[in-house]
């Protein structure tokens, strides 16, 4: 049994956060500054009280919608659920089971959360290819969202000119047609200190020294700390190989490749990828000026839109490459159809 | 592989920086323009232009654009 990536859809939150709205807090800067340096001109962030989890519950039912106005229920047919995200509803139960009951799936359906970041789509879609391939589930809902702007001081421009909120839903089905490659993976834990939420765990619980701008009030969730040149510095180690490794699995060649859709990083290690990767400007995709880096959902959404654009066709061959906190990486190759169906 | 190409690399990538006015002794320290974006880019230039890895450290012990260079040559020829 093979397995394909069958439907797609996203969603952003409402409120949008302009270059001028962020010189409003930071005067010393400008906003042709700051597109420069992250590449993004508008970032969606999550209302006050906007889990992620809601998001991803907004992202499925748009999915959904794509369904029934076929006249399917797609919920039905769900027989696995998967769910990235780093701010789970709670620690236990896992956020995939209130999910599950929220868009009323079916009881006898796995509910799993993978709390990957970056990567996590990708290691998402591996585990997704993995059980529609084994004939272990027929049908599995792979959902990503993250609500990184819970994490980030409101006085860190670095971050907040990069990051932004939003979700993504998308179906895996098993089927005869084989639509998604072979996958490479590797992880790398001494980049763990570089990119991450310290303080917010078992290990280290969530600290009160952790001011949230002037007034010093604790950030609940914890605070994302980012080493730029540590991430610049694993990105053009690790992507690099990673893309030639993918199509050395793949039996594929460069130009085998139809559209090559990275994670949406930030415009400045976009650019120096497609340098190094020497991928010509119309074969890599971006969406990121008016998206921002919404951490597990880049992907997904970056290929919602290729397909919106025109960028991604029937029978295009689309190479997918995550990478980020860990730090860890994960790419494969897959041939998009607009007739792959869902498992009946 | 020679400096002067270098130099035009850097000229490029650095904007703001008024084009013919870097040299082998410029000390990126003294250039008023010099901020963290700027050693990410000569990070990324080094990295996809010449294949050497720097870090943060590297970059703190070299002075001028002719000590980086020497640098990136002292890499490629391990």
């Amino acid at each position: 049994m093979s397995s394909n990536l069958v439907a797609i859809d996203y969603y952003l939150p409402e409120r949008v956060v302009t270059n001028d709205d962020l010189v409003d807090f930071f005067p010393e800067q400008s906003a042709q500054k700051i597109l420069r340096s992250s590449g993004v001109a508008r970032r969606h962030i999550a209302a006050h009280g906007q889990a992620p989890s809601d998001m991803a519950w907004q992202a499925a039912s748009l999915l959904f919608e794509q369904f029934s106005q076929q006249g399917i229920d797609l919920a039905k047919h769900i027989d696995g659920l998967l769910f990235c995200t780093e701010i789970p509803d709670c620690r236990a139960p896992m956020t995939a089971v209130f999910l599950h009951g929220r868009l009323g799936l079916r009881r006898d359906c796995l509910a799993l959360d993978i709390p990957a970041g970056c990567t996590g789509f990708m290691n998402g879609l591996l585990l997704a290819k993995s059980l529609a391939a084994s004939k272990q589930l027929r049908n599995i809902l792979l959902l990503t969202a993250e609500a990184t702007s819970w994490v980030i001081p409101e006085d860190d421009l670095a971050l907040r000119m990069i990051f932004s909120d939003g979700a993504a839903a998308a179906l895996v089905s098993a089927g005869e047609k084989n639509g998604i490659g072979e996958f490479v993976v590797g992880v790398d834990s001494q980049g763990a200190s570089s990119l991450g939420v310290p303080d917010s765990g078992a290990r280290s619980p969530l600290s009160i020294t952790c001011p949230n701008g002037a007034d010093g009030i604790g950030m609940p969730f914890g605070s994302l700390q980012m080493n730029g040149q540590e991430v610049l510095r694993f990105s053009l180690r690790e992507v690099p190989a990673l893309m030639h490794r993918v199509l050395e699995v793949n039996n594929l060649a460069k130009q085998d490749i139809d559209m090559f859709i990275f994670h949406q990083a930030s415009g400045f290690v976009l650019d120096a990828l497609q340098r190094k990767c020497d991928i010509p400007y119309e074969k890599f995709y971006r969406c990121l000026e008016n998206v921002g880096n919404t951490v597990s959902s880049t992907l997904p959404i970056a290929l919602a839109k290729a397909l919106s654009d025109g960028k991604v066709t029937h029978g295009s061959r689309v190479m997918l490459l995550g990478f980020g906190v860990g730090f860890s990486w994960s790419g494969t190759v897959i041939e998009w159809r607009n007739n792959y169906s869902f498992m009946q | 592989m020679n400096i002067t190409d270098f130099i035009e690399k850097l000229e490029v990538e650095f904007e703001e920086v008024e084009k013919g006015s870097i040299t082998p002794n410029t000390v990126f320290l003294d250039m008023k323009e010099w901020c963290s974006l700027y050693a990410l880019i000569v990070m990324a230039i080094v990295s996809t232009d010449y294949d050497v890895d720097l870090s943060g450290d590297d970059l703190v012990g070299v002075a001028t654009v002719s000590d980086l260079f020497d640098l990136i040559q002292r890499r490629k020829a391990i």
